[in-house]
């Protein structure tokens, strides 16, 4: 069941289930995207799950937690297309399972520390701490080879648009003196949406937010979330790092993709073409020529992008890209079956019950619902339903590959 | 089929075993839609030397062959394709190898006898040939090197190689390209007619399932199917000595900050009380609920929390401490006096219980936490221990520290990770 308790300063949505035995809250704060908002929030996601008013350090508000049954609380930044979100969760064990009033405790708990931080001389106490921690995570971003090729292509495919920035951080943007001025800042001029879902009274939950959820100005929603792309001509960009396995990305744009495209039918064309074990970019790469380990085909709708990602040898990329490609063209040509269009759907739908499943995926679900106007679940399972044939290759003729970006070994052994 | 109550958990277990010793645990949990069954054999990397069914001799494999077996197994006579059954299903299908198991699974909310049905019919035909063996070295080299450019396995697998002087867990799960290289069909189908018998395996069911129909599919399946009765399983036994192989190391990954770890290689007897005792201790001195990772903070010795890891795939327990620091050296050096003083108040060990007991109702959420945790008590203790809630709750803080007085952490070994570049 669903509960809209929206006023003017925020929307509360209230998903009241008995199938859990814990109850989950997301807090989300939303404004336009520029580039320091990154690292800022990054910064200041670290500061308010650090400490608070009443627990001063670390290890008290952690101590904190566990007496609260180890209640689980964090902050997320995600970049979603022309917005940043950053959002404050919390999942806890329903009160029915520890003790009276545990409900009421672990949200108030949440709120405490997002309105009552560490503050000395208006400034928050554990900026210098938190600076460390961030700087320590742009400096491993390219720990992660996979994850670090792919944001050097998203930088090249997605230049000059939102698609460009990295998700943690930049150094430049860390030395800011007026951290505690933007937190105020983004309190009062956010978009707020409060998701709540669990076995609870909505009533009192309604009670607990307007009592401490201490914000009261008027939001106005703005500009939709999606980036448009437009059409350049094709990258190559080869780098090296000292690894074992050379990384292969291939990043292509969307034209005008249409609503039911953007939900539906990228989502089936993507599956075909290298989404699962049995797609025809698994079979091909990895299975018919054993050239690789790992090879996907995945999309971003909000920024009208697919993109393929392999893992190989340096001396097999050539072959790679030409199998790539030769796969990537039967797609328009039609070629592939209607029993990989029926699995794609099956397992779509399939993939929509698991969300069922789950209280973070229920959210999501509404978070998407909210966002970017996508359907909800019944109404996703009647629609994927009805794709076609066409539908699929009419959408390849709007996917143009824009960006090859490879990251390979400096000295690689090759065998 | 015999129901074994989850105690105070409010859920309920089914068990049967099979008259060819393939044992079944279902767990029906009817307010979910999906449905997660797994198939596992007791076979890991950690067997490489034992007598072949059939034989009088013990014979040595070579490394990572039971995770190349488990790729192996999708090959099938008639060129039925396994991932293509399942995705036409709308299933996830997969498999993966550890120390001590192999497991082949699917997750699906529909389509039940068929799924079962194909997992028992693949995993029990094999079909090997030179050319599909071969066609693998290529596909199982890439995920090695992929391995390799990840450093949290690269300093896992090189921790353990130190902490292990005889016993084959010093080697990784997935071997390495020389031996993966002299794999033969002839090797896998000695390793496959040893340990995929139904009575070294055993099937769990958890998700939104009937259990007699569940038990009604394996079974007529089963029952189509002639095994030979199989002897106990001659495997090798290691006397591996209860020092370390390598006191400390150093090694260089592509990492930007330094890290280290240290591995306690601790002889104490594996039940579920001791390892909680373990864990807690562990938490209480390493999480960021104690005093002393608040001092490296304040220290600047750290900038993020300390990791607590422990294993017990053999008959040693080991407990791991990873960190990243610029000054590595000094942090291990402070991790070993800190473990050496055994002062925990009985208000932090209760804490700790609580949060223990809430995380067995977190776990029950879980259709796949569930899995694996009946999985594992078969793994580790040949039995599902249906009463954990209440042990845990039995745990008491005067034996707490009896126990882990009587430890001994003097033997272990540390690593520092240094950066390439």
């Amino acid at each position: 069941m669903y509960y809209d308790y929206s006023n003017k300063a925020y929307n509360l949505h209230i998903i009241k289930t008995n199938k859990f035995k814990t109850i989950s809250i997301r807090i989300n704060f939303k404004k336009l995207l520029e580039k320091k908002d990154i690292t800022y929030r990054n910064l200041l996601g670290k500061i308010l799950l650090n400490s608070n008013y009443t627990y001063k350090t670390k290890r008290d508000l952690d101590i904190e937690t566990e007496n609260l049954y180890g209640i689980g609380i964090g902050c997320s930044n995600s970049l979603m297309g022309n917005y940043i979100v950053t959002s404050f969760n919390a999942n806890f064990l329903n009160e029915k399972y520890t003790e009276e009033n545990m409900n009421k405790k672990s949200i108030e708990f949440l709120l405490s520390l997002l309105f009552n931080p560490n503050i000395e001389n208006n400034k928050f106490k554990d900026f210098d701490l938190a600076k460390r921690l961030v700087t320590d995570e742009i400096d491993s971003l390219k720990d992660n080879t996979k994850r670090y090729s792919l944001q050097r292509m998203f930088e090249i495919l997605g230049k000059n648009t939102p698609l460009e920035y990295n998700s943690i951080g930049y150094k430049e943007d860390l030395d800011y003196d007026n951290l505690y001025e933007y937190y105020k800042k983004m309190l009062k001029s956010d978009l707020i949406d409060i998701f709540v879902i669990g076995d609870v009274n909505e009533e009192e939950i309604v009670e607990i937010f307007n009592r401490n959820f201490n914000v009261n100005t008027i939001k106005k929603p703005g500009i939709s979330h999606f980036v448009e792309q437009t059409i350049t001509k094709l990258n190559k960009i080869k780098e090296t790092l000292p690894i074992e396995q050379t990384n292969l990305n291939i990043g292509y744009k969307i034209k005008n993709l249409t609503e039911f495209e953007k939900q539906y039918v990228l989502y089936i064309y993507s599956f075909i073409l290298g989404g699962s074990p049995n797609s025809k970019l698994f079979r091909t790469v990895r299975e018919k020529n054993s050239l690789c380990y790992s090879i996907n085909a995945t999309f971003k709708a909000i920024y009208n992008v697919l993109y393929i990602t392999v893992g190989t040898n340096k001396d097999d990329v050539k072959k790679c890209l030409s199998l790539i490609k030769k796969e990537f063209n039967k797609m328009g040509k039609g070629d592939f079956t209607d029993n990989d269009i029926e699995s794609a759907k099956i397992t779509y739908i399939n993939s929509l019950k698991d969300i069922d499943d789950y209280q973070a995926s229920i959210l999501r679900m509404y978070e998407s619902h909210i966002y970017f106007n996508y359907d909800l679940l019944d109404e996703r399972i009647e629609n994927i339903k009805k794709v076609t044939k066409e539908d699929i290759i009419n959408l390849h003729k709007k996917i143009n590959m824009d960006t090859i970006f490879v990251l390979e070994g400096e000295n690689n052994e090759e065998n | 089929m015999k129901k074994i109550n989850f105690k105070n958990l409010d859920l309920d277990l089914f068990y049967e075993k099979l008259d060819n010793g393939l044992e079944i645990f279902i767990l029906p949990k009817t307010n979910v839609n999906n449905i997660y069954v797994t198939f596992n054999t007791k076979y890991g990397s950690n067997i490489s030397e034992f007598k072949p069914i059939d034989k009088d001799k013990m014979i040595k494999v070579p490394l990572g062959i039971a995770h190349f077996l488990e790729h192996k197994m999708f090959e099938q006579e008639d060129n039925t394709d396994i991932f293509a059954y399942y995705s036409e299903r709308g299933a996830d299908c997969n498999a993966n190898t550890n120390y001590t198991k192999t497991t082949y699974l699917f997750s699906c909310p529909n389509f039940l006898k068929e799924n079962i049905n194909m997992l028992l019919d693949y995993v029990q035909v094999p079909y090997f040939t030179d050319e599909n063996v071969d066609k693998e070295k290529g596909i199982i080299t890439q995920e090695i090197k992929m391995y390799q450019d990840m450093p949290s396995t690269m300093i896992y697998d090189k921790i353990i190689e130190n902490t292990f002087k005889i016993h084959p867990m010093k080697h990784p799960i997935i071997g390495d390209i020389e031996n993966i290289n002299k794999i033969t069909k002839e090797d896998l189908y000695t390793c496959y007619n040893t340990f995929y018998h139904p009575a070294n395996m055993f099937i769990v069911v958890t998700g939104n399932v009937d259990p007699n129909e569940t038990i009604n599919i394996i079974k007529e399946n089963q029952n189509k199917k002639e095994f030979k009765k199989q002897e106990k399983i001659k495997i090798k036994s290691y006397n591996e000595p209860k020092e370390v192989a390598k006191t400390n190391d150093e090694i260089k990954l592509n990492v930007s900050i330094p890290k280290c770890a240290i591995c306690y290689k601790l002889k104490v007897e594996k039940n579920i009380q001791n390892i909680f005792y373990l864990l807690t201790l562990f938490d209480c001195k390493f999480s960021s609920t104690s005093e002393f990772v608040h001092n490296l903070l304040e220290e600047k010795i750290i900038n993020d929390n300390l990791a607590v890891d422990f294993d017990d795939s053999t008959d040693y327990i080991l407990m791991f401490v990873l960190g990243e620091s610029t000054n590595p050296q000094t942090l291990l050096d402070k991790i070993k006096k800190e473990i050496e003083d055994l002062n925990i108040s009985e208000t932090d060990f209760e804490r700790k219980k609580k949060v223990l007991l809430s995380s067995i109702i977190y776990m029950t959420e879980n259709i796949f936490s569930l899995n694996s945790n009946i999985t594992n008590d078969i793994i580790r203790y040949n039995k599902f221990n249906d009463n954990k809630y209440n042990d845990i709750k039995n745990l008491n803080y005067n034996d707490f520290m009896n126990f882990i007085k009587k430890i001994d952490f003097k033997n272990n070994t540390t690593l520092i990770i240094n950066p390439k570049n």
